[in-house]
Order: structure tokens, then sequence, then C-alpha cells
């Protein structure tokens, strides 16, 4: 009995003395915080290519095609980001020659002829470039010339935009 | 016994117990006065007492803070939108200390106010943070370099991850009635340079994430200081 009574009064003396350091931990402090939160986003400089004429919405393969004399074949490029990329290389694989053999329209070719077309010179387009990659959401649509015999897959490949500083 | 005779003890029994109770009404009635004269009695002595004729004013101090926008800077409730690796946004803010008391120890922490991304959890690929004070208001062109109209303080460069987990500290001061101008910047290291290809981003990708961010500037009150005379 006599040691169960010591541990309490031991118990007890150590509440006391964690009440009496209390005072020196309860200074007041102040705050003062944004409302609402700063909403923070990332730059997303994707770009695909799909086979046929329907923009893409979600990111796939290299578009595969076969085309012919005479038979060509459509893709669809979209920038499915929300940047327009720093760089957007056009890659070609299995006998695409692709200055020789790809028209770009601006809108979707209709019976073969475009009402807006797009004159490249380079597999590599620059955000400050002319053409330069496609805005977000926008898409070119792609047309194999079909003079000679071609088929195979077809990629974009994007690095992201050039840096900004921005003070506001 | 006639019932006249029993009408006659009954009424001799009542007068015999009023007689009674005035007996007891007396005696209970000099006892409270004996106790209240006795008592009286005890208080009578001669007492003296003193006081301030003009009373003591005694007041609290408050401990007020207050986070704005400096000159025609939005601060944090404009979006910081689409970063890109090298890329860093500059906000312009201001606290106040609006209390009476000094402020001791400011310091500013960072919490996300909705899912979290790698942006504010990855302290290589994340966000990076850059606060420097002023005792006046910057000034400052869309992409030229801010000017501090008074002194700078020491800049303080660390991850957001950092600020979320431990509140970095700005000032070991912060007096009554004082304002400090920051800009508060935000980056994102230029190493992210990812490649895509075919629209399939990297796996850990930093591209296309948000958050929302809670900056909270907190100070605490100066030291208590024992005052003995003024």
């Amino acid at each position: 009995m006599a040691a169960t009574r010591r541990r309490w009064a031991a118990a007890a003396g150590a509440v006391l003395a964690l009440l009496a350091a209390a005072p020196a931990s309860a200074a007041s402090s102040a705050r003062a915080q944004n409302t609402p939160a700063q909403l923070v986003t990332a730059a997303n400089w994707a770009v695909v290519v799909v086979s046929g004429t329907s923009p893409a919405t979600t990111p796939g393969p290299p578009a595969t095609f076969t085309s012919a004399v005479g038979i060509p074949a459509y893709l669809t490029l979209t920038n499915l980001g929300n940047v327009v990329p720093g760089t957007m290389t056009l890659t070609g694989r299995a006998g695409l020659t692709l200055l020789g053999n790809v028209q770009i329209c601006l809108d979707p070719w209709s019976g073969g002829t475009c009402s807006r077309q797009l004159t490249w010179t380079s597999a590599v387009f620059t955000a400050n470039g002319s053409p330069a990659p496609p805005d977000p959401g926008q898409s070119w649509y792609l047309k194999t010339s079909g003079l000679v015999v071609v088929g195979g897959t077809m990629s974009a490949v994007t690095a992201p935009p050039a840096a900004r500083t921005v003070n506001s | 016994m006639s019932k006249k005779q029993t009408a006659g003890s009954a009424a001799a029994r009542g007068t015999r117990h009023a007689g009674v109770l005035k007996t007891v009404a007396g005696i209970a009635a000099t006892a409270v006065a004996g106790i209240a004269i006795t008592s009286s009695g005890v208080y009578a002595l001669l007492k003296a007492e003193a006081y301030n004729g003009t009373a003591e004013q005694v007041t609290s101090g408050t401990l007020l803070m207050t986070l704005g926008s400096t000159g025609t800077s939005a601060g944090f409730s404009q979006i910081v939108d689409k970063l890109a690796p090298g890329d860093v946004v500059t906000r312009f803010v201001q606290v106040a200390n609006t209390g009476t008391l000094d402020g001791a120890n400011l310091t500013l922490a960072l919490s996300d106010q909705a899912a979290v991304t790698a942006l504010t959890s990855d302290a290589v690929k994340g966000l990076q943070v850059t606060v420097q004070s002023c005792t006046a208001a910057w000034t400052w062109t869309t992409t030229g370099t801010p000017a501090c109209g008074g002194t700078t303080g020491a800049a303080v460069a660390q991850p957001a991850a950092t600020f979320k987990a431990t509140a970095q500290t700005l000032a070991p001061t912060f007096a009554s009635g004082g304002t400090q101008f920051y800009k508060v910047s935000l980056g994102l290291p230029a190493s992210n340079t990812e490649i895509s290809t075919n629209g399939v981003v990297p796996v850990g990708t930093i591209q296309g994430l948000s958050s929302s961010l809670r900056w909270t500037f907190t100070m605490d009150q100066r030291a208590a200081v024992p005052v003995f005379n003024n």
C-alpha cells in the first residue's frame, strides 16, 4: 500500500510540474493566410498523331497507315496539351519521306482537297517558327501523297516550351 | 360526563397551549436580540482605508496580422498557370502587424488545399519557392527584375515540399504597426525537361498537374517582460 501511495504521489507531482510549465508555452501567436488558395498548374505539351480524320482526345501509339499510288492515307495530329510545345518533331518510319509524301491541312480534307494547306519545310516545328506547332486543342489533318507506295508509322515528339519569367 | 363539561375542558386546553406558544416566542425574540447586540458589538471597532483616487488603467495588448497584395499585383489570388520547366512566376504580397504588440519569429508555411501532387510533394521535380522581403513596396515590370524600394532581407529559397514540412523563418522580429513586403516566386526546375511521344507523358511526369496552395504567415508574441516601474 505504501509503495502504491508513493507511486500515486510521484504521478501527481509530475502532473503538477507539467501544469506549472504550461504558461511558458501558452504565449499568443497570430496568423495571416491567403483566401482563397493560390491555384498553380503545370504545362502539358503532349501532341499525338492518330490514323483517320477524327481529332484525337487521348494519347495513342504511333499512327500506322498504308497508302499507294492514287490511294492516300489520312492522319490527324492533335495537341492534347495546354501549351504550344517548344518543339514538335514529326518522325516517320518504314518508307515515309515526310516532306515528299505528307501534306498538312488546317481543316479536314474534303474529297482529297484542302482549303487551308500548310506549307512546311522542316519536320521540326518550333514555337516561334512558321508554322508553329498547333495550339492546344487544335488539329492538323495530314494526307500522304499517294504518289508512291508507302506505309508505316508516324509519331509526334514534343519538348517543353521556353521558360518564362513573370512578375505580376 | 355531560356535553357541557366536555366542551369546557377543551376550551381550557386551548388557553393553556396559547400561553405556552407566547412564552416560547418571547424567549426566542429575546435570544435573537441578544445575539444581534453582541455581534454588532464585535464589529463596532475603528477601522481606516486608503485607495488610489485615480483608477489604475490596465489594458491587454493585441497580436494581429493581415495579408494582402501589393500595388497592382493580385497577390496569391492570381492563378499561376501552365508552369513549364524553367518558368519563374513571382507574386507580390504584404504582411502587416496590425496589433499593439510586437511580434517575434515571423514564419511562412505552405499547405495543400486540394489533392497533393508532385508539385508540392517532390522536392526535386516539384515547385521551388523563393521568398524575399523588402521594407518598402516592390516595383516591377511584367518581365523586368523587381526592385525593392527599401532594404531587402535575406532570401529564403526552398522546395515547396520543405515549406510544407517545416515553416520557414522570415524575420526574428516584427514590430507593431510595421509592414513587410514580400515577393514570392514559384518555379519549376529546368531539369524537368520531358520529351513526350504521341501524347504519352513520361512516368512520374510533372506535366498537367495542379495544386491549390494556402500560404500561412505566423508570428509569435514578443517575449513577456516583467515591468517594475514606469
